[in-house]
């Protein structure tokens, strides 16, 4: 890195430091000369040799490289570098073929059949075969081994290898949405004989072996991560396009930013939408921005007065400007949710839109016999985001006489607190964020809106309990017919807007800063950052 | 004195018990599953469960805090709930970042604030006096974000000068070095020079002042030794905070030190990092007090500590 | 040097000359220009606090997002806040609470460090030991837990939020004290009183203090500014003061996401705290000179 060009060009710089400093006086004594700095000279593409090196800088450290113990994003991007899963998300959310060529289901959605590509080794020289998948989910099902993911795949009764290259699954009963869980992060291949060398299975995490386009070469935690390319990589259309990749653990947006506009990184995971502007239209960055599958929204306590109103529930709805704080607090990165899910997860379908209008949420409020409004409190992180988000919304709800306490707390304790079994919850409002994982609408209803997520159990911080819902959710995943599926989804999304257990929000639009002599790197719709194809540009 | 030191070392066993016992407790008290926190948001109850028996903590609580002692007592930390790393390797790989930092920043800070605070009470009342309250003022109001990165934006991007952000050669020590001293030279210059102040207007001091040269000097010094007391002491404080670790200004630079783990332990509530780095931060208070202690028997060798009754 | 006897000023009523001690030190502050120029900005920054509702020229918690990040313009003159609130008027009415929380909050730390200062150095031994092991614990201890706890135990509110940098305080007043008092209860005029049979309380309150008041006053009137940035990072774990209250500690650090593109927002609530601590630190050094015995001659 040091030898790269650590100057900038003198109109990054002002865009950067624009009216801290002054812009006139700093245009005044800036040289006169452009400094840019060509592309070229910030790390060319490997002229003879030359090894290529693409820095990355992301908001907090990797906690751990052992997919099926690992629930993080953080840890996640540096994962697909590594490993692939039988099935697997492309960039832009949809399902592809990884080490699985092809695959088969039982129409009552319990036997799932995968036929694996041959002639595939890991990092380590193992032969990726049917043993090593069954390896691998027995792994993960073997609750002796605790580990993170044990939640996800227990719904595996059994694994048994077919032949060489076939390998059969069974659930304990019918999971629609089986194929998904495949391709969730977490079903990345791991070696079967580096991991059986451990005695401590959480040993694993630190030294991962994979299929993937770039090999482990070492982590320094707080510090650096480093991959470097794998030259038995079997897919050659896919290889690795550089020799090494590292990613270092930048907390602060402000320094990723100066990172990048020195040179520092190439890519940046996560600008904040309020730093945006330092980051568009420069002439060596750009933003790299992507539609997510994250849906944010206020879950009203539906089990308590005043929310358990249906009527009260619309009103808010209406009451909340949208599209002012979009263009406000996300700087119009983002766009109103008409589901409760997002358009990029499998399973959507468009449903309405509670349109601004707080006369109307004033009248609704009143028929549903609250004419003078009442109090209330919202929880929210501690992050400046969700502050933001949350005090316009307080402003836009007083208006129509609801008074809201923002109450901000930290991480852990707020967990803490939403968790608490339904007797002691003190949940009234709570501002949050939710995306699947398995890119499927099933995780992304039933753990929020299912009568079964009611906490503590998990996140149905709405404490909502319909029955149709419910039935639709089971009847997604009666079935691995897409259509039927498709159908029962659109059924429960239908009933979520009517019923308006949530103020349905936005979807927001992930944002990366990448420099304009690499490409190939982005934030996936789930918030992992997706950085296999990174190289350098001529 | 070498008995006291003596003493003192002994008394730090019974104190670091106390430590330990105080922090266990604190730590169960403070709200936030370690077991949620390690599951994740969208685990299952199983899953939280099953952790939590790798974790240990669904044993009695006596249980846990005597099988932290013994591991303790052997020379063991314990194994971090975030990473499954040992508690020993996390740590030990940012303590070096730390006492770097500590020790430039630190440099900078008495370097600084001592000449600033003797300067500014020879000249009292003069405009070197004024400027120098005004910018040790701006040095405490101003917070470590916007310092931070400034200092980045102009020494970093703009000249090149430095690496933005990161642990490796010396020079990515300057940066994260100056915006943690000044908060600490400012502090010391402005005690600096009210100790400097008391010590130009004894009596004597002017008295002596009229006999001559040689002898004012003499009893200059002797009087700044007794006045530097409470310079010492804050000297001393603001080595402890800094060896603590500076949790904005390592977030800032992206550098790997104490701080920084120690806040992100707690919100994940990784307890046993936290309760080995703060077993550690006691120490090095203790250690350090013991140090300005010994330093004011030595600069007013009439202080004793023994008891007055 | 002068007896002792007749140094206590704010603490002890002193029989021998009440009045001349008082009207002396309040001339010889009057004399004090800086010291004048900071009671001054105190007395501003009071009166700012006081008469907020009429003064602030817009509602401080009125939101308009059409007019988010505005720069300082002759309508708002400090420019405008993310939810395009006036941030002038969020200043003034910020003032009540950030200089309760940074003098309230200062002001019990002190007291209650002096207080186990004074103790600590005055009889060592044990009670030395005892009480200088806990506040080593107290440094060691990290605020984000200590915060996590108190809100934990006692809430929220914005007492808590000015007890807990109080506590946050404590240790250092407490430290400063000590060392001081352990150099200063060897000087002869601590002799001469305990010879006289002067009492524990009176050889502290009277005789010690007033000669470790100059650094206590320097660290307290800094401790304002610290005690005003803390309660800022406390708001963020949900202590003290609550959005859409306006505090300047919180402003500063609701700018710190516009440091670039809007640096207004975070430039005028740490003015602000520097005009507090800059008034305080003035008021304090001329306190400091009026209040000091040797001076009085």
């Amino acid at each position: 890195m040091s030898s790269n060009g650590r100057r900038v060009s003198r109109r990054d710089f002002l865009r950067a430091t624009g009216l801290a400093v002054g812009a006139t006086a700093l245009a005044a004594c800036a040289p006169a000369a452009p400094a840019s700095v060509g592309p070229a000279e910030a790390g060319a593409p490997a002229a003879a040799g030359a090894t290529t090196e693409i820095v990355v800088a992301q908001y907090a450290d990797v906690v751990n490289l052992d997919p099926q113990d690992t629930n993080d994003n953080a840890s996640y991007g540096p994962e697909k570098l590594m490993y692939e899963g039988l099935v697997g998300y492309n960039a832009a959310m949809e399902m592809e073929a990884q080490l699985a060529e092809r695959w088969e289901a039982s129409d009552d959605a319990t036997e799932f059949t995968f036929f694996l590509r041959q002639g595939i080794n890991f990092h380590d020289g193992t032969p990726f075969n049917a043993e090593a998948v069954k390896y691998n989910f027995e792994r993960v099902i073997n609750p002796d081994n605790a580990l993170k993911r044990y939640g996800l795949y227990n719904i595996i009764a059994s694994v048994e290898v077919i032949d060489e290259y076939t390998v059969k699954f069974t659930t304990t009963k019918p999971f629609g949405a089986m194929l998904a869980t495949f391709a969730h992060p977490a079903g990345g291949i791991i070696s079967p004989t580096a991991a059986a060398q451990y005695s401590d299975v959480h040993e694993f995490g630190k030294n991962p072996v994979g299929t993937g386009p770039f090999k482990f070469v070492e982590w320094v935690p707080g510090d650096h991560l480093t991959v470097e390319k794998f030259d038995g990589y079997w897919n050659s259309d896919a290889a690795a396009q550089v020799d090494r990749i590292t990613i270092k653990p930048v907390p602060e947006a402000g320094t990723r930013i100066a990172m990048l506009l020195a040179g520092d990184a190439h890519f940046i995971n996560q600008v904040p939408p309020s730093q945006v502007e330092l980051v568009v239209g420069g002439e060596d960055v750009a933003l790299a921005e992507n539609e997510s599958i994250y849906t944010y929204w206020v879950a009203m306590n539906t089990q308590i007065e005043p929310f358990n109103n249906k009527q009260v529930r619309q009103a808010l709805n209406h009451a909340v400007d949208k599209q002012a704080i979009i263009d406000v607090v996300l700087r119009g990165y983002g766009k109103i949710t008409d589901s409760p899910i997002a358009p990029r997860v499998w399973g959507y379908t468009p449903v309405m839109i509670y349109e601004y209008d707080p006369e109307k949420a004033k009248q609704m409020l009143a028929d549903a016999g609250y004419p003078d409004g009442f109090s209330t409190t919202m929880w929210i992180s501690d992050s400046s985001e969700a502050k933001e988000a949350a005090i316009a919304m307080q402003g836009q709800l007083a208006e129509v006489g609801v008074q809201v306490e923002v109450v901000p707390m930290e991480a852990a304790t707020l967990s803490a607190e939403r968790f608490k079994p339904a007797a002691e919850n003190q949940s009234q409002m709570n501002y949050a964020g939710w995306s699947p994982s398995t890119g499927d609408a099933d995780w992304a209803i039933r753990p929020l809106l299912a009568t079964e997520s009611i906490p503590p159990t998990s996140f149905n911080l709405a404490f909502f309990s319909d029955p149709d819902v419910d039935a639709a959710v089971a009847e997604g995943l009666a079935s691995a017919d897409p259509e039927v599926r498709q159908a029962a989804y659109a059924q429960a999304q239908e009933a979520i807007m009517d019923e308006a257990p949530w103020i349905f929000l936005w979807v927001p639009t992930t944002l990366g800063g990448i420099r304009k002599e690499v490409g190939g790197m982005l934030i996936q719709g789930d918030g992992i950052a997706y950085m296999r194809t990174a190289h350098f540009v001529e | 004195m070498f008995q006291y030191i003596l003493r003192r070392l002994i008394g730090l066993a019974p104190t670091l018990f106390g430590v330990t016992v105080l922090i266990f407790l604190l730590l169960k008290v403070v709200p936030g599953d370690p077991a949620r926190m390690v599951a994740g948001p969208d685990a299952t109850l199983e899953d939280i469960a099953l952790i939590r028996a790798e974790l240990g903590l669904d044993r009695p609580l006596w249980v846990q805090y005597v099988s932290w002692i013994g591991d303790l007592l052997r020379g063991d930390l314990g194994t971090s709930t975030r990473t499954y790393n040992p508690v020993s390797y996390e740590v030990g790989l940012r303590i070096p970042a730390t006492l770097e930092l500590t020790a430039i920043s630190i440099v900078i800070a008495v370097i600084v604030g001592l000449a600033a605070g003797v300067i500014a009470a020879i000249r009292r009342n003069s405009w070197i006096d004024y400027t120098s309250m005004v910018v040790a003022l701006l040095g405490i109001c101003t917070p470590s974000f916007w310092l931070g990165l400034m200092l980045m934006l102009v020494f970093a991007v703009w000249l090149g000068w430095f690496p933005t952000s990161g642990r490796g050669s010396w020079e990515h020590l300057i940066l994260p070095g100056i915006t943690l001293g000044v908060g600490a030279a400012a502090i010391i210059a402005r005690v600096t020079r009210s100790s400097m102040l008391e010590v130009l207007n004894q009596d004597y001091i002017r008295t002596a002042s009229a006999k001559g040269l040689s002898e004012r000097a003499t009893i200059l010094g002797h009087a700044m030794k007794n006045a530097l007391i409470p310079v010492v002491t804050i000297i001393g404080l603001q080595f402890g905070y800094l060896l603590a670790g500076a949790v904005i200004t390592e977030s800032v630079f992206a550098y790997p030190g104490m701080g920084r783990l120690l806040v992100e332990s707690i919100g994940f509530r990784d307890f046993p990092v936290v309760q080995a780095i703060l077993l550690i931060f006691a120490l090095q208070f203790a250690l350090i007090n013991l140090a300005i202690d010994i330093l004011y028997a030595y600069l007013d060798p009439r202080i004793s500590y023994e008891s007055r009754r | 040097m002068k007896a002792a006897a007749d140094m206590a000023p704010a603490l002890a009523v002193d029989r021998s000359r009440p009045r001349s001690l008082w009207s002396d030190a309040w001339a010889r502050l009057l004399k004090n220009r800086a010291a004048v120029f900071g009671g001054v900005l105190v007395i501003v920054l009071i009166l700012a606090a006081l008469t907020a509702p009429l003064i602030a020229p817009f509602d401080p918690i009125k939101q308009d997002l059409r007019s988010s990040l505005q720069p300082p313009s002759p309508t708002h003159f400090f420019g405008t806040d993310v939810h395009g609130r006036d941030i002038f008027s969020r200043v003034l009415h910020g003032a009540a609470i950030s200089l309760r929380i940074g003098a309230l909050g200062t002001l019990i730390g002190a007291t209650i460090g002096i207080t186990l200062g004074l103790i600590s150095g005055f009889y060592g031994g044990l009670t030395d030991t005892l009480i200088m092991r806990v506040m080593d614990v107290l440094l060691a201890f990290p605020g984000l837990l200590l915060a996590i706890a108190i809100v934990a135990a006692i809430g929220p509110g914005l007492e808590n939020v000015i007890i807990a940098v109080g506590v946050f305080s404590m240790p250092e007043f407490a430290r400063l004290v000590r060392g001081s008092i352990l150099s200063a209860k060897q000087q002869e005029f601590m002799l001469a009183a305990r010879v006289v049979g002067a009492r524990d309380v009176r050889l502290m309150t009277q005789h010690l203090l007033p000669n470790v008041l100059a650094p206590i006053l320097v660290l307290a009137t800094l401790r304002i500014a610290t005690a005003i940035l803390t309660a800022a990072s406390l708001s963020f774990l949900g202590l003290g003061a609550q959005p859409p209250t306006p505090e300047w500690g919180a402003m500063l650090s609701d700018g710190r996401e516009y440091l670039m593109l809007a640096p207004h927002v975070a430039t005028f609530p740490g003015l602000a705290i520097l005009v507090t601590v800059l008034g305080f630190n003035l008021l304090g050094d001329g306190l400091r000179d009026a209040l000091d015995p040797r001076l009085r001659v």
